[in-house]
Protein backbone atom coordinates (compact mmCIF):
# COMPACT_ATOMS: atom_id res chain seq x y z
CA UNK A 1 0.00 0.00 0.00
CA UNK A 2 2.84 2.39 0.79
CA UNK A 3 4.52 3.87 -2.23
CA UNK A 4 8.22 4.26 -2.63
CA UNK A 5 9.93 7.47 -1.54
CA UNK A 6 11.20 8.02 -5.05
CA UNK A 7 7.66 8.60 -6.21
CA UNK A 8 7.13 11.20 -3.50
CA UNK A 9 10.33 12.98 -4.54
CA UNK A 10 9.15 12.92 -8.13
CA UNK A 11 6.02 14.82 -7.16
CA UNK A 12 7.96 17.56 -5.41
CA UNK A 13 10.15 17.80 -8.50
CA UNK A 14 7.13 18.20 -10.74
CA UNK A 15 5.88 21.07 -8.60
CA UNK A 16 9.30 22.76 -8.68
CA UNK A 17 9.51 22.27 -12.44
CA UNK A 18 6.12 23.86 -12.94
CA UNK A 19 6.94 26.67 -10.51
CA UNK A 20 10.20 27.49 -12.28
CA UNK A 21 8.39 27.37 -15.62
CA UNK A 22 5.99 29.98 -14.28
CA UNK A 23 8.93 31.97 -12.91
CA UNK A 24 10.71 31.89 -16.28
CA UNK A 25 7.62 33.02 -18.16
CA UNK A 26 7.08 35.78 -15.61
CA UNK A 27 10.68 36.94 -15.94
CA UNK A 28 10.37 37.34 -19.69
CA UNK A 29 6.78 38.51 -19.66
CA UNK A 30 7.73 42.10 -20.45
CA UNK A 31 5.81 45.35 -20.20
CA UNK A 32 2.31 45.74 -18.95
CA UNK A 33 2.71 43.31 -16.08
CA UNK A 34 2.20 44.28 -12.47
CA UNK A 35 3.58 42.49 -9.40
CA UNK A 36 1.36 42.36 -6.33
CA UNK A 37 1.79 40.92 -2.88
CA UNK A 38 -1.11 39.91 -0.62
CA UNK A 39 -0.30 38.80 2.92
CA UNK A 40 -3.34 37.55 4.82
CA UNK A 41 -4.37 35.83 8.00
CA UNK A 42 -7.60 34.02 8.86
CA UNK A 43 -8.69 32.88 12.30
CA UNK A 44 -11.38 30.30 12.91
CA UNK A 45 -13.14 28.93 15.95
CA UNK A 46 -15.31 25.86 15.52
CA UNK A 47 -17.09 23.60 17.96
CA UNK A 48 -16.83 20.71 15.49
CA UNK A 49 -13.63 20.18 13.52
CA UNK A 50 -14.67 16.84 12.04
CA UNK A 51 -18.34 17.55 11.28
CA UNK A 52 -19.50 14.56 13.29
CA UNK A 53 -20.90 13.61 16.68
CA UNK A 54 -17.48 13.65 18.39
CA UNK A 55 -17.92 17.45 18.55
CA UNK A 56 -14.19 18.24 18.79
CA UNK A 57 -13.67 21.98 19.06
CA UNK A 58 -10.60 23.98 18.09
CA UNK A 59 -9.18 27.34 17.16
CA UNK A 60 -7.33 27.56 13.87
CA UNK A 61 -5.05 30.24 12.53
CA UNK A 62 -4.21 30.34 8.86
CA UNK A 63 -1.61 32.86 7.66
CA UNK A 64 -0.47 33.03 4.08
CA UNK A 65 0.81 35.09 1.24
CA UNK A 66 -0.14 35.31 -2.40
CA UNK A 67 2.00 36.79 -5.13
CA UNK A 68 0.31 37.82 -8.38
CA UNK A 69 1.97 38.95 -11.56
CA UNK A 70 -0.69 40.09 -13.94
CA UNK A 71 -1.43 41.92 -17.13
CA UNK A 72 -4.79 42.70 -18.70
CA UNK A 73 -5.35 39.13 -19.84
CA UNK A 74 -2.87 36.97 -17.97
CA UNK A 75 -2.30 36.37 -14.28
CA UNK A 76 0.47 34.27 -12.78
CA UNK A 77 0.10 33.40 -9.13
CA UNK A 78 1.83 31.69 -6.27
CA UNK A 79 0.13 31.07 -2.96
CA UNK A 80 1.53 29.67 0.28
CA UNK A 81 -0.67 28.97 3.31
CA UNK A 82 -0.30 27.29 6.67
CA UNK A 83 -3.16 25.97 8.76
CA UNK A 84 -2.40 25.65 12.48
CA UNK A 85 -4.70 24.04 15.04
CA UNK A 86 -4.39 25.11 18.67
CA UNK A 87 -5.56 21.86 20.30
CA UNK A 88 -5.32 19.26 17.53
CA UNK A 89 -1.98 20.27 16.11
CA UNK A 90 -1.49 16.88 14.44
CA UNK A 91 -3.93 18.28 11.84
CA UNK A 92 -1.61 21.15 10.92
CA UNK A 93 -1.06 21.43 7.20
CA UNK A 94 0.73 23.53 4.60
CA UNK A 95 -0.43 24.39 1.13
CA UNK A 96 1.52 25.60 -1.90
CA UNK A 97 -0.21 26.47 -5.14
CA UNK A 98 0.94 27.94 -8.42
CA UNK A 99 -0.50 28.46 -11.86
CA UNK A 100 -1.67 31.00 -14.33
CA UNK A 101 -4.98 32.28 -15.57
CA UNK A 102 -5.39 33.26 -19.18
CA UNK A 103 -8.31 35.34 -20.38
CA UNK A 104 -9.17 35.94 -24.01
CA UNK A 105 -11.83 38.41 -25.09
CA UNK A 106 -14.02 36.95 -27.82
CA UNK A 107 -15.78 39.82 -29.47
CA UNK A 108 -17.14 42.71 -27.43
CA UNK A 109 -18.53 40.94 -24.36
CA UNK A 110 -17.53 37.29 -24.44
CA UNK A 111 -14.66 35.72 -22.60
CA UNK A 112 -12.64 32.52 -22.70
CA UNK A 113 -10.86 31.47 -19.53
CA UNK A 114 -8.11 28.84 -19.24
CA UNK A 115 -6.12 28.03 -16.14
CA UNK A 116 -3.74 25.19 -15.37
CA UNK A 117 -2.55 24.87 -11.80
CA UNK A 118 -0.54 22.65 -9.55
CA UNK A 119 -0.53 22.43 -5.76
CA UNK A 120 0.99 20.52 -2.90
CA UNK A 121 -0.68 19.86 0.44
CA UNK A 122 1.49 18.52 3.24
CA UNK A 123 0.58 17.48 6.77
CA UNK A 124 2.45 17.10 10.02
CA UNK A 125 4.34 13.89 10.60
CA UNK A 126 1.41 11.91 12.06
CA UNK A 127 -0.67 12.48 8.95
CA UNK A 128 2.18 12.78 6.48
CA UNK A 129 0.92 9.72 4.60
CA UNK A 130 -1.90 11.99 3.41
CA UNK A 131 0.48 14.43 1.71
CA UNK A 132 -0.84 14.97 -1.76
CA UNK A 133 -0.25 16.75 -4.99
CA UNK A 134 -2.92 18.09 -7.29
CA UNK A 135 -2.81 19.05 -10.96
CA UNK A 136 -5.79 20.82 -12.45
CA UNK A 137 -7.04 22.42 -15.63
CA UNK A 138 -10.08 24.65 -15.98
CA UNK A 139 -11.60 25.97 -19.20
CA UNK A 140 -14.60 28.25 -19.18
CA UNK A 141 -16.58 30.29 -21.67
CA UNK A 142 -18.90 33.20 -21.04
CA UNK A 143 -21.06 34.29 -23.96
CA UNK A 144 -23.78 36.92 -24.20
CA UNK A 145 -26.40 35.91 -26.78
CA UNK A 146 -28.10 39.27 -26.19
CA UNK A 147 -27.41 42.01 -23.66
CA UNK A 148 -29.81 40.29 -21.25
CA UNK A 149 -29.19 36.63 -22.03
CA UNK A 150 -25.94 35.06 -20.91
CA UNK A 151 -24.63 31.53 -21.40
CA UNK A 152 -21.76 30.10 -19.40
CA UNK A 153 -20.14 26.74 -19.79
CA UNK A 154 -17.02 25.09 -18.50
CA UNK A 155 -15.05 21.96 -17.76
CA UNK A 156 -12.58 21.25 -15.01
CA UNK A 157 -10.33 18.27 -14.39
CA UNK A 158 -8.35 17.59 -11.22
CA UNK A 159 -5.96 14.74 -10.57
CA UNK A 160 -5.08 14.23 -6.91
CA UNK A 161 -2.25 11.94 -6.00
CA UNK A 162 -1.60 10.91 -2.39
CA UNK A 163 2.03 10.23 -1.66
CA UNK A 164 1.58 7.15 0.52
CA UNK A 165 -2.07 6.24 0.49
CA UNK A 166 -3.03 4.93 -2.90
CA UNK A 167 -6.66 4.32 -2.02
CA UNK A 168 -7.31 8.05 -1.82
CA UNK A 169 -5.82 8.85 -5.24
CA UNK A 170 -8.61 10.19 -7.38
CA UNK A 171 -9.58 12.06 -10.51
CA UNK A 172 -12.38 14.57 -10.53
CA UNK A 173 -14.14 15.97 -13.57
CA UNK A 174 -16.77 18.69 -13.55
CA UNK A 175 -18.76 20.28 -16.33
CA UNK A 176 -21.73 22.60 -16.48
CA UNK A 177 -23.96 24.63 -18.75
CA UNK A 178 -25.70 27.69 -17.37
CA UNK A 179 -28.33 30.01 -18.84
CA UNK A 180 -28.99 33.44 -17.33
CA UNK A 181 -31.92 35.58 -18.40
CA UNK A 182 -32.45 39.08 -17.00
CA UNK A 183 -35.94 40.61 -17.02
CA UNK A 184 -36.95 44.28 -16.81
CA UNK A 185 -38.55 43.60 -13.42
CA UNK A 186 -34.96 43.28 -12.11
CA UNK A 187 -35.31 39.49 -11.85
CA UNK A 188 -32.58 37.21 -13.11
CA UNK A 189 -33.54 33.62 -13.79
CA UNK A 190 -30.65 31.16 -13.89
CA UNK A 191 -30.76 27.50 -14.83
CA UNK A 192 -27.74 25.25 -14.50
CA UNK A 193 -27.19 21.63 -15.42
CA UNK A 194 -23.98 19.88 -14.62
CA UNK A 195 -22.23 16.54 -14.72
CA UNK A 196 -19.54 15.65 -12.21
CA UNK A 197 -17.45 12.54 -12.07
CA UNK A 198 -15.26 11.19 -9.29
CA UNK A 199 -13.01 8.24 -10.02
CA UNK A 200 -10.83 6.26 -7.64
CA UNK A 201 -8.44 4.14 -9.73
CA UNK A 202 -7.17 1.79 -7.06
CA UNK A 203 -8.93 1.39 -3.75
CA UNK A 204 -7.02 -1.19 -1.81
CA UNK A 205 -8.90 -3.58 0.40
CA UNK A 206 -7.12 -5.66 2.99
CA UNK A 207 -8.59 -8.98 4.10
CA UNK A 208 -7.32 -11.07 6.96
CA UNK A 209 -8.27 -14.63 7.69
CA UNK A 210 -6.99 -17.58 9.66
CA UNK A 211 -5.73 -20.54 7.72
CA UNK A 212 -5.57 -23.93 9.42
CA UNK A 213 -2.68 -26.19 8.39
CA UNK A 214 -2.71 -29.95 8.78
CA UNK A 215 -0.23 -31.10 11.37
CA UNK A 216 3.18 -31.61 9.89
CA UNK A 217 2.60 -29.78 6.60
CA UNK A 218 5.66 -27.80 5.43
CA UNK A 219 6.98 -28.03 8.90
CA UNK A 220 4.22 -25.88 10.43
CA UNK A 221 1.52 -26.79 12.82
CA UNK A 222 -1.76 -25.18 13.73
CA UNK A 223 -3.04 -21.89 12.32
CA UNK A 224 -1.65 -18.82 10.59
CA UNK A 225 -3.05 -15.33 10.04
CA UNK A 226 -3.13 -14.58 6.30
CA UNK A 227 -3.35 -11.00 4.97
CA UNK A 228 -4.40 -10.41 1.38
CA UNK A 229 -4.71 -7.18 -0.52
CA UNK A 230 -6.97 -6.62 -3.50
CA UNK A 231 -7.51 -3.51 -5.56
CA UNK A 232 -10.62 -2.24 -7.31
CA UNK A 233 -11.92 0.95 -8.89
CA UNK A 234 -14.84 3.17 -7.99
CA UNK A 235 -16.66 5.57 -10.33
CA UNK A 236 -19.17 8.08 -9.06
CA UNK A 237 -20.88 10.01 -11.86
CA UNK A 238 -23.41 12.51 -10.63
CA UNK A 239 -25.86 14.82 -12.36
CA UNK A 240 -27.14 18.04 -10.85
CA UNK A 241 -29.46 20.84 -11.81
CA UNK A 242 -30.04 24.19 -10.15
CA UNK A 243 -32.71 26.81 -10.60
CA UNK A 244 -31.98 30.27 -9.22
CA UNK A 245 -34.11 33.35 -9.00
CA UNK A 246 -32.43 36.63 -8.07
CA UNK A 247 -34.41 39.80 -7.45
CA UNK A 248 -32.94 43.27 -6.98
CA UNK A 249 -34.51 45.24 -4.16
CA UNK A 250 -33.44 48.75 -5.09
CA UNK A 251 -29.86 49.06 -6.28
CA UNK A 252 -28.03 47.88 -3.19
CA UNK A 253 -29.89 44.76 -2.07
CA UNK A 254 -30.42 41.39 -3.69
CA UNK A 255 -32.66 38.48 -2.77
CA UNK A 256 -31.79 35.02 -4.07
CA UNK A 257 -33.89 31.85 -4.06
CA UNK A 258 -32.30 28.62 -5.21
CA UNK A 259 -33.27 24.99 -5.62
CA UNK A 260 -30.78 22.29 -6.48
CA UNK A 261 -31.23 18.58 -7.16
CA UNK A 262 -28.46 15.98 -7.33
CA UNK A 263 -28.66 12.40 -8.53
CA UNK A 264 -25.91 9.77 -8.66
CA UNK A 265 -25.96 7.94 -11.95
CA UNK A 266 -25.07 4.58 -10.44
CA UNK A 267 -27.67 2.41 -8.87
CA UNK A 268 -27.18 0.80 -5.52
CA UNK A 269 -23.39 0.77 -5.69
CA UNK A 270 -21.83 0.10 -2.31
CA UNK A 271 -19.36 2.81 -1.37
CA UNK A 272 -16.32 1.26 0.27
CA UNK A 273 -15.45 2.13 3.81
CA UNK A 274 -12.50 4.45 3.84
CA UNK A 275 -13.44 5.60 7.28
CA UNK A 276 -10.03 5.75 8.91
CA UNK A 277 -9.44 9.31 7.77
CA UNK A 278 -12.77 9.69 6.09
CA UNK A 279 -13.17 13.34 6.95
CA UNK A 280 -10.16 14.31 4.89
CA UNK A 281 -11.69 12.83 1.78
CA UNK A 282 -15.41 12.72 2.03
CA UNK A 283 -15.95 16.17 3.53
CA UNK A 284 -14.25 17.67 0.53
CA UNK A 285 -16.09 15.45 -1.92
CA UNK A 286 -19.32 15.10 0.04
CA UNK A 287 -21.40 16.33 -2.90
CA UNK A 288 -20.46 13.20 -4.87
CA UNK A 289 -21.90 10.86 -2.29
CA UNK A 290 -25.51 11.94 -1.86
CA UNK A 291 -28.69 12.21 -3.86
CA UNK A 292 -31.28 14.76 -2.94
CA UNK A 293 -32.27 18.39 -2.78
CA UNK A 294 -31.10 21.72 -1.45
CA UNK A 295 -33.29 24.79 -0.93
CA UNK A 296 -31.65 28.15 -0.20
CA UNK A 297 -32.70 31.69 0.42
CA UNK A 298 -30.17 34.52 0.68
CA UNK A 299 -30.23 38.25 1.18
CA UNK A 300 -27.23 40.42 0.26
CA UNK A 301 -26.85 44.13 0.80
CA UNK A 302 -24.34 46.95 0.64
CA UNK A 303 -26.78 49.40 2.15
CA UNK A 304 -25.46 49.76 5.70
CA UNK A 305 -22.32 51.70 6.68
CA UNK A 306 -20.42 50.65 3.57
CA UNK A 307 -20.50 47.03 4.71
CA UNK A 308 -21.16 44.12 2.39
CA UNK A 309 -23.51 41.89 4.36
CA UNK A 310 -25.15 38.58 3.52
CA UNK A 311 -27.36 36.09 5.30
CA UNK A 312 -28.29 32.71 3.90
CA UNK A 313 -30.44 29.84 5.05
CA UNK A 314 -30.31 26.40 3.44
CA UNK A 315 -32.14 23.13 3.87
CA UNK A 316 -30.67 19.86 2.59
CA UNK A 317 -32.31 16.48 2.22
CA UNK A 318 -29.62 13.87 1.48
CA UNK A 319 -29.67 10.16 0.81
CA UNK A 320 -26.22 8.53 0.80
CA UNK A 321 -27.11 5.58 -1.39
CA UNK A 322 -24.48 2.87 -1.05
CA UNK A 323 -23.28 4.01 2.38
CA UNK A 324 -24.74 1.89 5.19
CA UNK A 325 -25.39 3.26 8.65
CA UNK A 326 -23.04 1.96 11.32
CA UNK A 327 -22.94 1.75 15.07
CA UNK A 328 -20.47 3.88 17.01
CA UNK A 329 -17.91 1.06 16.86
CA UNK A 330 -18.06 1.12 13.06
CA UNK A 331 -20.02 -2.07 12.36
CA UNK A 332 -22.85 -1.99 9.81
CA UNK A 333 -26.20 -2.09 11.55
CA UNK A 334 -28.16 -5.01 10.10
CA UNK A 335 -30.19 -5.51 7.97
CA UNK A 336 -28.42 -2.59 6.28
CA UNK A 337 -29.98 0.82 5.79
CA UNK A 338 -28.54 3.69 3.78
CA UNK A 339 -27.47 6.83 5.57
CA UNK A 340 -30.02 9.62 5.35
CA UNK A 341 -29.37 13.18 6.56
CA UNK A 342 -31.48 16.28 6.96
CA UNK A 343 -29.47 19.44 7.37
CA UNK A 344 -30.34 23.04 8.20
CA UNK A 345 -27.65 25.64 7.78
CA UNK A 346 -27.57 29.37 8.39
CA UNK A 347 -24.68 31.67 7.53
CA UNK A 348 -23.95 35.33 7.85
CA UNK A 349 -21.03 37.35 6.54
CA UNK A 350 -19.87 40.92 6.89
CA UNK A 351 -17.09 42.43 4.79
CA UNK A 352 -15.52 45.83 4.80
CA UNK A 353 -12.78 47.28 2.65
CA UNK A 354 -10.61 50.10 3.90
CA UNK A 355 -8.87 50.88 0.64
CA UNK A 356 -6.16 48.25 0.39
CA UNK A 357 -7.11 46.59 3.67
CA UNK A 358 -9.96 44.06 3.65
CA UNK A 359 -11.62 42.61 6.73
CA UNK A 360 -14.30 39.94 6.95
CA UNK A 361 -16.30 38.08 9.56
CA UNK A 362 -18.37 35.01 8.83
CA UNK A 363 -20.49 32.73 10.99
CA UNK A 364 -22.07 29.35 10.29
CA UNK A 365 -24.59 27.33 12.27
CA UNK A 366 -25.51 23.87 11.09
CA UNK A 367 -27.80 21.22 12.47
CA UNK A 368 -27.38 17.83 10.82
CA UNK A 369 -29.78 15.04 11.72
CA UNK A 370 -28.84 11.58 10.51
CA UNK A 371 -30.03 8.02 10.94
CA UNK A 372 -26.32 7.27 11.46
CA UNK A 373 -25.63 8.48 15.01
CA UNK A 374 -22.03 9.28 14.13
CA UNK A 375 -23.21 12.01 11.76
CA UNK A 376 -25.87 13.42 14.05
CA UNK A 377 -24.22 16.70 14.96
CA UNK A 378 -24.37 20.43 15.15
CA UNK A 379 -21.71 22.89 14.14
CA UNK A 380 -20.98 26.44 15.03
CA UNK A 381 -18.09 28.20 13.34
CA UNK A 382 -16.99 31.76 13.40
CA UNK A 383 -14.16 33.01 11.25
CA UNK A 384 -12.51 36.32 10.67
CA UNK A 385 -9.80 37.42 8.33
CA UNK A 386 -7.75 40.31 7.18
CA UNK A 387 -5.68 40.85 4.05
CA UNK A 388 -3.70 43.68 2.55
CA UNK A 389 -3.00 44.53 -1.05
CA UNK A 390 0.53 45.91 -1.43
CA UNK B 1 18.45 69.40 -45.87
CA UNK B 2 18.32 65.76 -44.83
CA UNK B 3 18.84 66.73 -41.19
CA UNK B 4 15.98 69.22 -41.34
CA UNK B 5 13.78 66.58 -42.92
CA UNK B 6 14.62 64.10 -40.16
CA UNK B 7 13.88 66.67 -37.47
CA UNK B 8 10.49 67.35 -39.01
CA UNK B 9 9.80 63.62 -39.19
CA UNK B 10 10.79 63.21 -35.53
CA UNK B 11 8.66 66.14 -34.41
CA UNK B 12 5.72 64.72 -36.34
CA UNK B 13 6.31 61.27 -34.86
CA UNK B 14 6.40 62.67 -31.33
CA UNK B 15 3.27 64.69 -31.92
CA UNK B 16 1.59 61.53 -33.11
CA UNK B 17 2.66 59.72 -29.94
CA UNK B 18 1.45 62.60 -27.81
CA UNK B 19 -1.85 62.63 -29.61
CA UNK B 20 -2.26 58.92 -28.85
CA UNK B 21 -2.12 59.52 -25.13
CA UNK B 22 -5.69 59.76 -24.01
CA UNK B 23 -5.87 62.81 -21.77
CA UNK B 24 -8.88 61.37 -19.92
CA UNK B 25 -7.05 58.39 -18.58
CA UNK B 26 -5.92 59.41 -15.17
CA UNK B 27 -7.85 59.20 -11.93
CA UNK B 28 -8.47 62.60 -10.35
CA UNK B 29 -9.25 62.25 -6.63
CA UNK B 30 -10.76 65.75 -6.56
CA UNK B 31 -13.49 64.71 -8.97
CA UNK B 32 -14.89 61.64 -7.26
CA UNK B 33 -18.67 61.31 -7.39
CA UNK B 34 -21.33 58.62 -7.00
CA UNK B 35 -23.92 57.90 -9.68
CA UNK B 36 -26.88 55.54 -9.86
CA UNK B 37 -28.68 54.40 -12.94
CA UNK B 38 -29.55 51.59 -15.30
CA UNK B 39 -27.14 49.75 -17.56
CA UNK B 40 -27.68 50.42 -21.25
CA UNK B 41 -24.63 48.61 -22.63
CA UNK B 42 -21.38 46.93 -21.62
CA UNK B 43 -18.40 45.71 -23.58
CA UNK B 44 -14.68 45.18 -23.70
CA UNK B 45 -12.70 48.00 -25.28
CA UNK B 46 -9.05 48.71 -25.89
CA UNK B 47 -7.62 51.54 -23.84
CA UNK B 48 -4.27 53.03 -22.89
CA UNK B 49 -2.88 53.25 -26.39
CA UNK B 50 -4.67 50.01 -27.22
CA UNK B 51 -2.36 48.06 -24.92
CA UNK B 52 -5.04 46.93 -22.48
CA UNK B 53 -8.53 45.49 -22.82
CA UNK B 54 -10.84 47.03 -20.26
CA UNK B 55 -14.42 46.34 -19.38
CA UNK B 56 -16.77 49.32 -19.90
CA UNK B 57 -20.30 49.86 -18.69
CA UNK B 58 -22.64 52.46 -20.16
CA UNK B 59 -25.48 53.75 -17.98
CA UNK B 60 -28.34 56.21 -18.04
CA UNK B 61 -28.20 57.88 -14.63
CA UNK B 62 -31.20 58.84 -12.51
CA UNK B 63 -30.40 62.46 -13.40
CA UNK B 64 -30.64 61.72 -17.08
CA UNK B 65 -26.90 61.75 -17.79
CA UNK B 66 -25.36 59.27 -20.19
CA UNK B 67 -22.23 57.93 -18.53
CA UNK B 68 -19.41 55.74 -19.81
CA UNK B 69 -17.64 53.87 -17.02
CA UNK B 70 -14.13 52.50 -17.30
CA UNK B 71 -14.26 49.52 -14.95
CA UNK B 72 -11.22 47.24 -14.90
CA UNK B 73 -9.42 44.61 -16.98
CA UNK B 74 -11.88 42.23 -18.60
CA UNK B 75 -11.00 39.30 -16.35
CA UNK B 76 -11.57 41.00 -13.03
CA UNK B 77 -15.22 41.88 -13.39
CA UNK B 78 -17.00 39.08 -11.56
CA UNK B 79 -20.63 40.12 -11.76
CA UNK B 80 -22.98 38.85 -14.44
CA UNK B 81 -24.62 42.06 -15.56
CA UNK B 82 -27.31 42.76 -18.12
CA UNK B 83 -28.97 45.63 -19.91
CA UNK B 84 -31.56 47.29 -17.66
CA UNK B 85 -29.92 46.26 -14.37
CA UNK B 86 -29.69 48.88 -11.63
CA UNK B 87 -26.17 49.88 -10.64
CA UNK B 88 -24.35 52.33 -8.37
CA UNK B 89 -20.86 53.52 -9.22
CA UNK B 90 -18.37 55.63 -7.30
CA UNK B 91 -15.56 56.99 -9.40
CA UNK B 92 -13.64 59.90 -10.78
CA UNK B 93 -15.53 62.02 -13.29
CA UNK B 94 -12.85 63.14 -15.67
CA UNK B 95 -14.80 64.92 -18.32
CA UNK B 96 -16.77 64.33 -21.43
CA UNK B 97 -16.01 61.97 -24.29
CA UNK B 98 -18.24 62.30 -27.30
CA UNK B 99 -21.78 62.31 -25.86
CA UNK B 100 -20.90 60.58 -22.56
CA UNK B 101 -19.58 61.69 -19.18
CA UNK B 102 -16.49 59.54 -18.57
CA UNK B 103 -16.01 57.95 -15.15
CA UNK B 104 -13.12 55.83 -13.93
CA UNK B 105 -14.76 53.49 -11.43
CA UNK B 106 -13.52 53.03 -7.86
CA UNK B 107 -16.44 50.97 -6.52
CA UNK B 108 -19.36 49.25 -8.20
CA UNK B 109 -22.47 47.98 -6.43
CA UNK B 110 -24.96 45.68 -8.12
CA UNK B 111 -27.74 43.74 -6.40
CA UNK B 112 -26.09 43.58 -2.99
CA UNK B 113 -22.57 42.88 -4.24
CA UNK B 114 -19.77 45.41 -4.04
CA UNK B 115 -16.64 45.33 -6.15
CA UNK B 116 -13.74 47.50 -4.97
CA UNK B 117 -11.60 48.41 -7.95
CA UNK B 118 -9.24 51.15 -6.80
CA UNK B 119 -7.89 52.61 -3.59
CA UNK B 120 -8.65 56.19 -2.52
CA UNK B 121 -5.82 57.50 -4.68
CA UNK B 122 -7.12 55.65 -7.71
CA UNK B 123 -4.48 52.93 -7.81
CA UNK B 124 -5.89 49.67 -9.19
CA UNK B 125 -6.65 46.82 -6.79
CA UNK B 126 -7.48 44.11 -9.28
CA UNK B 127 -5.86 40.86 -8.48
CA UNK B 128 -6.07 37.19 -9.28
CA UNK B 129 -7.87 36.17 -6.15
CA UNK B 130 -11.36 37.57 -6.55
CA UNK B 131 -12.38 37.31 -10.15
CA UNK B 132 -15.04 35.12 -11.63
CA UNK B 133 -14.06 31.65 -12.65
CA UNK B 134 -16.98 31.29 -14.94
CA UNK B 135 -19.01 29.09 -12.67
CA UNK B 136 -16.39 27.10 -10.81
CA UNK B 137 -16.05 29.45 -7.86
CA UNK B 138 -12.85 31.01 -6.64
CA UNK B 139 -9.47 29.48 -7.22
CA UNK B 140 -9.03 28.95 -3.54
CA UNK B 141 -11.33 29.73 -0.69
CA UNK B 142 -9.15 31.22 1.95
CA UNK B 143 -10.16 30.70 5.54
CA UNK B 144 -12.60 27.96 4.79
CA UNK B 145 -10.78 25.07 3.23
CA UNK B 146 -12.19 21.64 3.80
CA UNK B 147 -12.68 22.13 7.52
CA UNK B 148 -14.60 24.73 9.41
Amino acid sequence: MVKMDTIKKGRGGAFLLFFFFILSVVTFAGDGFKLQLFPYVDTIYTNNVYWDSTQVSDRIISPGVEVDYSSSNLNFYFDATGRFYTENNFLNSYFLSSGFEFYKALGGRDLLYITPNISINTFNSELSYLDNMEEGLTIGLKKYLTKSFLIKTGIKGINKDYSSYDSYDHFKFSSFLQLNKFFKTQITLRGTVGFNYLYFPHIIETQQYIQVFPIGRRGRNGTEMITEESSYTLSLPIFYSTLRLAQSVGTLTGLVLEYSYRKKLVEDKVIPDMSEDEWILTKMNDDFFWDGSRYSIALKSTKFFGLTTAVEFSYFSKLYEGIFIRDLVGEIIQPGEYRKDTMYQGTFSIMKSFGRLNVYLKGIYRDNSSNDDFFDYNLFTIMGGIDYNF
Amino acid sequence: MMRRFLIIILIFFNLTLFAEVNKFHFYDIKKVRTVEGKITDFRIEKVYKRRSSFFFIYIDSKDGEKIKIEVCPQWYFSQDIAKGMKIRVKGSDIGEEEKYRYLIAKEIEVRGDKLILRDKFGFPLWRGKNPHKIGFGNRKRRGRGGKE
